[in-house]
This record gives structure tokens, C-alpha cells and sequence, in this order.
């Protein structure tokens, strides 16, 4: 998922994962979950909920939706033909049929995916699931050029599709018997990873007659243990258990009656609220002055979670002086994770590696080339600038007004001047950040950035750093790394349908990254789950890639 | 012969301008800061205030000193994984939960730290100076505009007045605070680039600029209405009548019957331009991070306002001693020199 903003709650994480750091942290004495698993015990069923979020999410129209909001909220009422486990840890990033009854049968030469259609499925207005209602989504999601219609461009006649700009026009690619249930998806160009696409909220099924407009204050017709009855826009959204719901083998039943969610801006109030049982759950994380106070008060119910998310320096090959690796290396060396950590309030797992913990194909690079996460190498470092001739080198470090951005950037500003370098940082307003360090006239040298999953699979991170993905304008590998083995790594991988069978080419890629120090990692992004004494805890899951799963919500 | 420009405030004639006619009092310079001084020395608030100041302005400028040979840190230095020794016991500048360390009475982290460990004690210094040197160059933009516009349009009336008046009504119309932030947002990336005039997007010189020409109004309005009063005078007749250009007259009897009217305005203006400056560093428009300024500090110590609110408290108590300190001194000075109020009244009326 795109670029968060953290001011305001860790707003748009879009997916985490359970797994513990595997880099330590010093005097980590958080309650990390630790590699996964199902939760302890089962909820009971029954009861009214409310969580509160830090702000409203940016469509409740799952054609639209691309924040950790929307898709939490979303989540529990549409379902796609594929969805991915209602589990914490690796086994919630696992796909799994949803409206299909089973996962596509893909053609050998990977251009053609077939899907059936359970049969028997109602919307929550009673009315049937049908076939050609995925064309439907598909066509929304493109019409209304949503954020994600991207992932879905590789179906054949999708762009045609889109320049004809006729909502009612066919897409070529699709094929949907009603009768039969039958689904054929036709690729023009090959996307290993396209199963994922199919998963995502983006292809969660609206019914057939859904019109081609935001449908965020009448939210729009779906499958789904709940089903949104009433929002108030900027304000709450209210959903009911969906009487015409069928549990499906990996779509389970909902525990609470309703939950509703309300919009509390202040984030002070929020923590204060669920500690005294006022709110069931909050999303977004106490301040970090809070964290304390929620662990002495309510550390039972407190809990941190590691997302699939990386955050890294990005240092640019075409500048100088980071065209010189060993200037690179003694970035490195010089940046303290641990440091890091306590700017991100605690909320941060120190990595070594690019690729987050919790995704698969991560191999903990071990041992870490600049020293173990926590440790830093100033004289070292020192030695390498000097070895390259950069001592004073001018290096512009670039960041964003947003949280945590400022200060990590005035925080590797720092490092570089402490090591030799003459450096100052730039924070520009969160808003044009990227599309600015993203412009090659740009030219900027080395800054912050991060990245949170869209779907769980290396090669939604990789593209970050591969040489094919390098653009003159919105290019989003900052540092344009372009290395030729990494990038056959990467194309060769992400061709390929099943993650499990090229996780050694995504971690082998990984450790280049690292040893060539083409991108400097310094940890993934933690998330906390907080609730009311009434919720049971251990059963509320933490899904890595739509977060708080909220069809697990229920009483002790 | 006469000269036709005597010494300011001299009409021809030789005679003083009579005090109650004169839209101005008495604008004999040297006597101003006479004026002023004694009035200062004589007023509890003019003593206090300008004690203040000086306390505030002789440690700004003693930041350095502080830095190098007390606190051993430089404003920008982070100390994230630091320990300092207090009350004997090891303890981290920031806590693991990002929690920094409070006042501690030592040399190091005397006024505690910030969020990445830099010792607010050399911020609040160095953070003073960027304030002071940006007020002071804004409030000497804002004299020199607003004195120029509103000489200019006082004396020449007609078209060229109603130029000038009009733009001052359309930066009067602006909220001066949106109009800075988008000043100071627009800047803050590509900095200033004129041709030959280049300025980085992080120079001081930037917000000042900014709200140097912002608070134009504020100086240019009643100047103006001043410089109309001013024209009429005899003395300005005398000179006219005796071949005086218009540039001499401006320069040898306008000017100089300003002076009061300036010395009047100055200390407001200077305080105004430090909340400014406050305000959109606050914001974001103002002194860019890393560098410290008042409003930047207060800016940084809101995430940790319970957990540490001398982060917010200490810059801020600071900002308002400066702010309140001018106003006073502002006040004890206007009642010196203009006692009728008269600069206050050329202000209300063009309003």
C-alpha cells in the first residue's frame, strides 16, 4: 500500500504480520506476538461493539477503499472469489477460496485463471450471487479509477476497457456462466501475481446492479458475515450481522451483533476510553507518552504487532557520493537502529534486512554485513568515508513533515554529518514527498521512505528496488538500484504463481540488497491491538494483511 | 536665505511646528531617545521589560557559549541512545518509548531533552536567536516597505495612491497567517530563485521576508495617513514655494517628521513579527527543521505534552515574556513620545 501517514495514527498501514522481529531490539520488553498461530480461545457470540478510529475511512465502497480503514471496515462485508485466511501470523497471508470454490486453476502458459462460483450464495439483501457480478467489480474498480485498478490492468481488454470509457462496455478477459458458476479470467500479459489482485478488497463481490459511483454513504451490496446498515459520513459507520450470511470454510461466522465504529480525532482520548472501558478497540496506537500508562493499566489487553511493512533509507546510485559503495557501507555502519526505535516511540522492530519478517521468502540476513541491528560502527564508518575521498561531500537528506519522518530524517542528517559528510536535511511537505524525491530532476541524493503490503508477496515490495521499475517521473525506486542480478532475481520470481516455490530467490535478493547496501533497512513498522476487559483478547486476531479482524470480535 | 529645508521638524519660517496643529509631536530625533529612555527609567514596566529583553537577547547570543563549553552538544546534535548520569544513576536522554528526559539542573540536558535527544537548553538559545535575527530583519523589511508605500502614496495622492492603497486593502483583505503559510510552503522546497538572487529553501531569510512584506500594511496605512497631514503643512509649502523637487521635500521634510511615528510603531511591529515567526514555524512555514526556533520547539514538544510539557512550556513561556516585554515597552514609549495617541489615531482612521 501506498505511503502512510503516521500523524495521525499510523493512518493507512494496509497489512502486518505476526511474526516476532528476528532483529533484536534493545530492551524490547513489549508484548510482540510471537510467530503466529491461531488465537487461544473462542469468543462468544453476542453483544454491541465500538471501536474508535482516528479518522474516517476514505471510501466505504470496497472498489475504492485503499486505507487501513476502509479495508478493516470493508473486510468483514465484501468477499471476493479468493480471500485470505481469517488467521493471525503466516497463515492469514495464506490465499484461500472465499465466493470460489477453490483457487484458480491456472492455464500452463499462466495468461488464463478459472474460478467456480459456490452456488447457493446470497447477498445481504437476500437477492443471489452471481458469475458475471465479478465482471461487475472488476468494471467498477476500473471505471471509477480507483487506486487499485492497476492490478487488474494485466486482464485482457481491461485497458481497452478503460479508454472506451463506457461503464456498461465488456471487458474481453472476463467470461461468466450464471448458470454454471463458471469464471474465466484471460491475461494479456502474465502476473504471477495476480491470485493476490483476486484477493484484495478491490475484488471483494458487489451485486450486479452496484452503480458506477462512490457508493460510500449507501454502501453497496455485498457477501459477507456483516453488512454495513448505517453510516454517518465523517463521523461512525454501524455493521449488523448479515442474516443471509453463510459461513464458508475459510469465511467464518461473526461474533459480535453489531460493532460501530466512531471517528475520535484525539488520540489521548481514544487510549483513556478503552482503559476505562468506555470503547472496545481502538486501530491506531497510543501516543507514545500513553504506552507507558496502557501497559501498567491495561497490559493484559495490550498487545504489539509487527507489520509487513519496511522502513529504509533509500541512497541514490546516480548521486554522488552514494554512487561509491563505500560511502553506502558506511551509512550503514552508521545508523543505529536502535536509535530508530525510540524516535518511532518503541514502535519499531530494528531489521537488517528490506523484506518484512513476517513475508514470505524473508531469510534473516545473518549476520548483518553493518553489524547486528542496535549496533552502530561511527569510527568505522568514519574510515570508509574517508577511504572514499567524500569526506564533506554535500548530501541533502530528504524527508517528510509527516510522523515519524521529520525527526528519522533529521536523525540520519545527523549520522552523515557525524561520519564526515556535510549534511542537512529538506522536509517537504508529506503531500508532493514522494512524487518529489520521485522525480529524477530531483536528484535527491538519499532520504526517508517506507512501505506497507498491498498483498502479502515479495514482489509487492521488490519493485521498490528493481531496475525495470526505475521511471523518469513517480519512480518509487528512489535510490534507482538497478542491478542485474538482483533484477533477473526479482523478474523471475514474481512470474512465477506459486510464492512457495521462489521464497530462495526473494530472500537471495533480499541479501543482496543488503550486502551491496544499495538501500539501508532499519526496521519494520509495529501496530498495537488494545481492547475493553469485555472483548476476548486472545481470540480478537490480527490479520497481516487487513489488520484487526473484525468477524473475530466477541465476548469473553 | 533661508534653506529651504531646515532641520526636521523646522518649517521654513523657523518657527517649531506648534505641537497642537501637527499631526506628529515633536520628531527631533536625538530628543525622541531622550524621551523615550527617561520614560523607560521611570516606569517599573519599562524597567522590567527591557530587562527581559536584554536577558533574552544577551543568552540568545551567548548560545554558542552555552553549546561548546557547558553543555558539550551543538543544536542539532541527537543524543537517542545517550545515558547521562543523574542523581547517580544511568539514565537515557530518550526511553525506549521514546520518552525524553526531563530537566535536570546540570550542565547536560539542563532543560531536559527532545524527542531525538537534543538538548533543549541549546535549542531554546540557538531556537532564540533564529527568532530574534528573523524578527529583526522582518521588522526592518516592514519599516522600510511600509514607510516607502506610505510615503509614496501620501504624497502623491490620486492614481498612484489608489494603487498602492488598493494592494494594501488586498493584503489587509488576506488572513495573514494563511497568506504566510502559503508564502513560507510554496518557498520552503525550491527556496527563492530571481536570477541572480537565490535563496536556499531553508534560510532564515525566507520567513522573514515573508512576513516582512505581510505586516506592510500595518506600517504603510498609517504612514500614509501621516505623510497626508504632513504635505499640507507650511513648512512643506515653504519649501515647494521655493523650488524644492519633490524627492528633496520627501527626503529633507517628510522623512525626518516620520521618525516619532516609526519609533512608535517599531516595538509593536517587532513583537508582532515574533508571534508570526512563532506561528509559522509552528506550522511548518516558518524555520525549517531541523534548525530551532521558538515556534518550532513548541511544535516538537506537542506529541509528548503529558510525558514531557517542558518541551512545549519552556519555549513558549519564553516566546510570551519576549512578546509581552515589547508590548510594554511599546506602550512606555508611545506614552513618552506620543502622548495624544497620535499614531494610534492615524491607524484607527485608516482603518
Amino acid at each position: 500500500m501506498k505511503y502512510t501517514r503516521m500523524t495521525s495514527a499510523v493512518a493507512a498501514l494496509s497489512a502486518t504480520a505476526i511474526f516476532a522481529a528476528a532483529c533484536g531490539s534493545d530492551s524490547d520488553k513489549s508484548s510482540d506476538s510471537g510467530s503466529g498461530g491461531a488465537a487461544t480461545a473462542e469468543a462468544k457470540s453476542g453483544g454491541d461493539f465500538t471501536g474508535t478510529y482516528s479518522s474516517f475511512p476514505d471510501y466505504l465502497d470496497p472498489a475504492l477503499s485503499y486505507t487501513a480503514e476502509g479495508w478493516t471496515t470493508l473486510w468483514p462485508n465484501y468477499t471476493g472469489l479468493l480471500t485470505f485466511k481469517h488467521a493471525e501470523g503466516a497463515e492469514g497471508s495464506e490465499l484461500a477460496p472465499g465466493l470460489a470454490e477453490a483457487l484458480p486453476e491456472i492455464s500452463e502458459d499462466g495468461l488464463t485463471y478459472k474460478l467456480k462460483l459456490r452456488s447457493g450464495l446470497k447477498y445481504s439483501d437476500g437477492s443471489p450471487v452471481k458469475a458475471s457480478d465479478f465482471e461487475h467489480t472488476i468494471k467498477r474498480v476500473l471505471n471509477l479509477e480507483s487506486g487499485g485498478s492497476a492490478f487488474y490492468l494485466s486482464i485482457e481488454g481491461a485497458e481497452a476497457y478503460v479508454k472506451a470509457g463506457k461503464a456498461d462496455g465488456d471487458i474481453s478477459g472476463i467470461t461468466a456462466d450464471d448458470a454454471t458458476g463458471d469464471i474465466t479470467i484471460k491475461l494479456a500479459t502474465k502476473d504471477g501475481q495476480f491470485s493476490f489482485y483476486l484477493a484484495m478488497d478491490f475484488a471483494g463481490l458487489v451485486k450486479g446492479d452496484t452503480p458506477f459511483e462512490n457508493a460510500t454513504d449507501k454502501p453497496a451490496v455485498g457477501y459477507g458475515p456483516y453488512s454495513i446498515t448505517e453510516v454517518k459520513p465523517n463521523r461512525s459507520v454501524t455493521m449488523t450481522k448479515n442474516p443471509n450470511f453463510t459461513p464458508l470454510p475459510d469465511v467464518p461466522e461473526g461474533k459480535a451483533d453489531s460493532i460501530t465504529i466512531n471517528v475520535v480525532k484525539n488520540q489521548r482520548r481514544q487510549a483513556q476510553d478503552v482503559i476505562n472501558d468506555q470503547v472496545d478497540f481502538l486501530i491506531d496506537p497510543p501516543t507514545p507518552d500513553q504506552i507507558r500508562e496502557v501497559k501498567a493499566k491495561a497490559g493484559d489487553r495490550y498487545k504489539e504487532e509487527i507489520t509487513n511493512s519496511t522502513y529504509y533509507y533509500f541512497l541514490n546510485l546516480r548521486t554522488k557520493p552514494f554512487d561509491d559503495e563505500r560511502v553506502r557501507q558506511a551509512v550503514g555502519y552508521a545508523v543505529d537502529e536502535r536509535a530508530l526505535a525510540r524516535i518511532f516511540g518503541g514502535l519499531l522492530a530494528p531489521s537488517c534486512n528490506f523484506l518484512p519478517p513476517g513475508m514470505i521468502g524473508y531469510e534473516k540476513v545473518d549476520p548483518c554485513p553493518w553489524g547486528e541491528p542496535g549496533t552502530a560502527d561511527v569510527e568505522k564508518a568514519k574510515a570508509l568515508i574517508k577511504e572514499a575521498g567524500a569526506e564533506g561531500t554535500e548530501v541533502t537528506v530528504w524527508g517528510n513533515d509527516e510522523d515519524p519522518s521529520s525527526p528519522v530524517t533529521e536523525y540520519l542528517a545527523d549520522t552523515l554529518n557525524s561520519i564526515g559528510l556535510k549534511a542537512k536535511p529538506r522536509i517537504v511537505d508529506g503531500s508532493v514527498y514522494f512524487q518529489t524525491i520521485g522525480n529524477q530532476k530531483t536528484k535527491a541524493q538519499t532520504g526517508f521512505a517506507n512501505w506497507f503490503q498491498d498483498f502479502p508477496s515479495p514482489a509487492n515490495f521488490m519493485f521498490l528496488v528493481d531496475g525495470a521499475s526505475i521511471q523518469e517521473t513517480n519512480n518509487q525506486n528512489f535510490g534507482n538500484v538497478d542491478d542485474k542480478e538482483i533484477n533477473k532475481l526479482i523478474a523471475d520470481a514474481k512470474a512465477n504463481p506459486d510464492i512457495n516455490a521462489v521464497k530462495g530467490e526473494w530472500a537471495k535478493a533480499d541479501k543482496l540488497l543488503v550486502d551491496k547496501a544499495y538501500v539501508i533497512p532499519y526496521g519494520n513498522r509495529k501496530l498495537t491491538k488494545i481492547t475493553s476487559s469485555r472483548v476476548n483478547f486472545d481470540a480478537f486476531q490480527f490479520n497481516p494483511v487487513y489488520n484487526h479482524d473484525l468477524t473475530t470480535l466477541g465476548l469473553k | 536665505m533661508a534653506e529651504a529645508t531646515q532641520p526636521a521638524g523646522v518649517p521654513a519660517s523657523g518657527t517649531p511646528a506648534p505641537a497642537a496643529t501637527a499631526n506628529v509631536p515633536d520628531p527631533v530625533a536625538a530628543g525622541l531617545w531622550r524621551a523615550s529612555w527617561r520614560a523607560i527609567k521611570s516606569s517599573w514596566a519599562g524597567r522590567l521589560s527591557l530587562l527581559t529583553l536584554v536577558l533574552i537577547v544577551a543568552s540568545s547570543l551567548a548560545a554558542p557559549l552555552w553549546a561548546n563549553h557547558v553543555a558539550d552538544s551543538g543544536p542539532l546534535t541527537n543524543h537517542l541512545t545517550d545515558q547521562i548520569r543523574l542523581n547517580g544513576e544511568l539514565t537515557d536522554v530518550v526511553s525506549f518509548e521514546g520518552i525524553p528526559i526531563g530537566p535536570t539542573g546540570q550542565k547536560r540536558f539542563f532543560l531536559g531533552a527532545d524527542a531525538n535527544g537534543r538538548d533543549i537548553m541549546v535549542r531554546l538559545l540557538y531556537g532564540g536567536r533564529n527568532s530574534l535575527q528573523i524578527s529583526l530583519v522582518a521588522t526592518t523589511i516592514t519599516l522600510l516597505l511600509g514607510t516607502l508605500f506610505g510615503l509614496i502614496a501620501g504624497f502623491f495622492r490620486g492614481w498612484v495612491d489608489s494603487v498602492i492603497s488598493r494592494g494594501l486593502d488586498i493584503l489587509q483583505s488576506t488572513p495573514i497567517i494563511l497568506l504566510g503559510i502559503a508564502l513560507g510552503v510554496a518557498t520552503a522546497l525550491g527556496g527563492i530563485n530571481l536570477g541572480i538572487v537565490k535563496i536556499p529553501g531553508d534560510s532564515l531569510f525566507i520567513p522573514a521576508l515573508i512576513i516582512g512584506v505581510i505586516q506592510t500594511v500595518y506600517v504603510a496605512r498609517p504612514l500614509r495617513g501621516i505623510t497626508l497631514s504632513l504635505r499640507e503643512r507650511p513648512f512643506v509649502e515653504a519649501a515647494r514655494s521655493q523650488g524644492a523637487t519633490n524627492m528633496r521635500i520627501i527626503r529633507r521634510e517628510i522623512l525626518p517628521n516620520l521618525g516619532t511615528s516609526l519609533l512608535v510603531l517599531a516595538p509593536i511591529i517587532f513583537a508582532q513579527t515574533v508571534s508570526y515567526e512563532a506561528a509559522l514555524s509552528f506550522l511548518g512555514a516558518g524555520v525549517q527543521p531541523p534548525n530551532p526556533s521558538w515556534g518550532t520547539l513548541i511544535s516538537d514538544g506537542l506529541d509528548v505534552l503529558v510525558s514531557a510539557p517542558h518541551l512545549t512550556i519552556i519555549p513558549g513561556a519564553v516566546l510570551a515574556a519576549m512578546v509581552l516585554s515589547l508590548n510594554l515597552l511599546g506602550d512606555v514609549v508611545r506614552e513618552a513620545i506620543d502622548p495624544r495617541g497620535m499614531v494610534a489615531a492615524a491607524q484607527k482612521d485608516e482603518h
